[in-house]
């Protein structure tokens, strides 16, 4: 067997859009959690790390969350693979991301429609592409050159907007082109959508509408905060607050028409105490819950129909 | 429109502090420019949260909001290349050796070489430190003197010359430094910082130790660690001191006698 086809068997056991995530709550794993996560007594509960934190020789974090993975499905979410960059891929972090694919067989690999790096200096956010052919074309390079390199294939999210670019090619339909192109699945990040909406002026609704959900293997939510010098005029994604309601309302919206899916209840700042979090992610498992039974009292419903005519 | 590279350009300018302006280019509407003020305040804030939790000590010496002052500028002179922001800082001592608003607090590159060594051995390779039996079971077999051991990956030995160990000690462990702590000067001294298992540990080294240290890690037998021990110092009892590097993890066995 060559390794394209080594690499062939590999996508489609482990990756593709409906990546093996179970459709139900996930939670960032942040070290304050190890210890109460390990061992936790929620079966669907899956987590979710930046591999970058993990990309160290050896010691605690690396041993904590072999034992966790070895308790529950695990995604990595990758923050400075810098797709969107007009520079070659970092081929030292796509050496350590292979290492950690390997030891770690994570369920769900994703990363970001964004650049983070420019002339070999790492900015260490996630800036926003201007959704041109020619970003899309280096976007697109970039992404099959990640997928060929750790041998899976990935969720690609959607960004949070502050500044509005030129760009002649609407998000979804960019992003959805970048997944034709590449086979790559898709991440939509709701709480970005309601950032980005309200900061840019657009209807999230009619943006979710637009969005190819057939190729969302996973969902992220998360709080965002008024920007501590403007005010409302400006949302920041901040993942430092607990989710707002209009955040779990565009949920809703897309658990209707999307059904079941992987939600993370994205965290990275100002941690609550365990139990907090762990409620807001049952919350999370509700909504999926509840948007499931809709789903099947449609599809019971159909089949009724079906079976009278 | 400009090319991808010349936005990228501009806005790399626009993170490290240019005028916002120039976006003006890219379709970014001029009176919308203020905007990119939060890519600015994410790169640095994200900056400076990594160096602060690499370096607790230092910060809790100086306040946060010195530390972050002083992140800024290590920032600028050392912008992060590597795509991740765990061990950034490494530079870290040597800045504040040449930096002039802490010139007078002379002291701080010692802690922050300690802090840089804590996080270095927390994240260095695992190993199984070699044990009192795997000693034994070697010089049955033809005893100790002729093997060459390793030190455990994640030793650091780090030559202080400021007193600044015990206020570190207690820094670390989240207490408030004595008197004894405080009284801190200029002198020789050093300190071992290692992680056996999976908890950093860390200890005063003494002279023959680190005689004897130094002369393994650099290929030496233990047979010339002990020599070199003794060299440093004739009073040094080296059963004892072997003894205990051995009780603490310190070493590895070589691998041709593993």
């Amino acid at each position: 067997m060559t390794v394209r086809h080594v690499i062939a068997d590999r996508r489609t056991t482990a990756g593709g859009p409906s990546a093996g995530l179970p459709a139900a709550a996930g939670m960032s794993l942040k070290p304050a959690y190890y210890r109460e996560v390990l061992g936790l007594d929620d079966r669907d509960l899956w987590v979710e790390v930046h591999p970058e934190n993990y990309m160290v020789e050896g010691g605690p974090r690396l041993a904590w969350l072999e034992a966790i993975r070895a308790e529950r499905p695990l995604s990595f979410h990758g923050v400075g693979a810098s797709l969107g960059g007009d520079e070659p891929l970092d081929q030292d972090h796509l050496a350590w991301l292979t290492a950690l694919v390997d030891r770690f067989q994570p369920d769900s690999i994703s990363e970001h429609a964004t650049w983070s790096a420019c002339n070999g200096h790492y900015l260490a956010d996630l800036l926003p592409l201007p959704r041109t052919d020619e970003a899309l074309a280096i976007l697109c390079r970039h992404v099959e050159q990640f997928q060929e390199a750790i041998g899976r294939t990935i969720l690609l999210e959607n960004p949070s907007v502050y500044l509005p670019l030129a760009g002649d090619i609407p998000e979804p339909e960019f992003l959805a082109e970048a997944a034709k192109r590449t086979g790559c699945g898709l991440l939509l990040d709701v709480n970005n959508v309601y950032v980005s909406a309200h900061n840019v002026g657009y209807d999230p609704k009619r943006y979710l509408d637009a969005f190819d959900l057939d190729r969302v293997g996973e969902i992220h939510i998360a709080g965002h905060d008024a920007d501590p010098n403007h005010g409302d005029a400006l949302l920041i994604d901040t993942h430092a607050a607990p989710v707002r309601m209009g955040v779990w309302e565009l949920l809703d919206y897309v658990l209707e028409r999307a059904g079941p899916k992987p939600v993370l209840v994205e965290r990275d700042a100002e941690l609550p105490a365990f139990g907090t979090m762990l409620a807001e992610c049952r919350a999370a498992d509700r909504r999926i819950a509840l948007n499931r039974d809709r789903a099947d009292a449609r599809d019971a419903q159909g089949a009724a129909r079906l079976a009278r005519a | 429109m400009p090319a991808l590279k010349v936005y990228q350009e501009g806005m790399r300018a626009v993170v490290i502090g240019g005028d916002p302006v120039q976006l003006a280019d890219h379709g970014a509407d001029p009176a919308d420019t203020w905007r990119a003020a939060v890519y600015r305040n994410t790169y640095a804030a994200g900056c400076a949260e990594a160096l602060g939790s690499s370096f607790p000590a230092v910060s809790a010496l100086v306040g946060r909001d010195y530390f972050r002052a002083l992140a800024q500028a290590y920032v600028g002179e050392h912008p992060p290349s590597r795509r991740s922001l765990v061990g950034y800082g490494a530079a870290m001592a040597d800045f504040l050796r040449s930096f002039p608003p802490v010139a007078e607090l002379a002291y701080l590159p010692a802690v922050a070489a300690l802090d840089r060594a804590w996080l270095e051995a927390h994240v260095a390779a695992d190993a199984e430190p070699m044990t009192a039996e795997h000693a034994a079971a070697l010089e049955s077999a033809g005893g100790l003197d002729s093997v060459a051991v390793d030190l455990h990956p994640s030793v650091q030995r780090i030559a202080l010359n400021w007193t600044v160990y015990p206020l570190w000690k207690a820094l670390r462990a989240g207490e408030t430094p004595g008197e004894e702590a405080l009284q801190l000067s200029r002198a020789e001294d050093a300190v071992l910082v290692w992680r056996p298992g999976q908890e950093v540990r860390h200890r005063r080294l003494s002279g023959a130790e680190a005689a004897f240290l130094g002369e393994t890690d650099g290929g030496g037998t233990l047979g010339e660690g002990a020599d070199a021990a003794a060299r440093a110092d004739p009073d040094a009892d080296i059963a004892p001191l072997f003894a205990q590097l051995l009780h603490d993890g310190v070493l590895v066995q070589p691998p041709q006698a593993a």
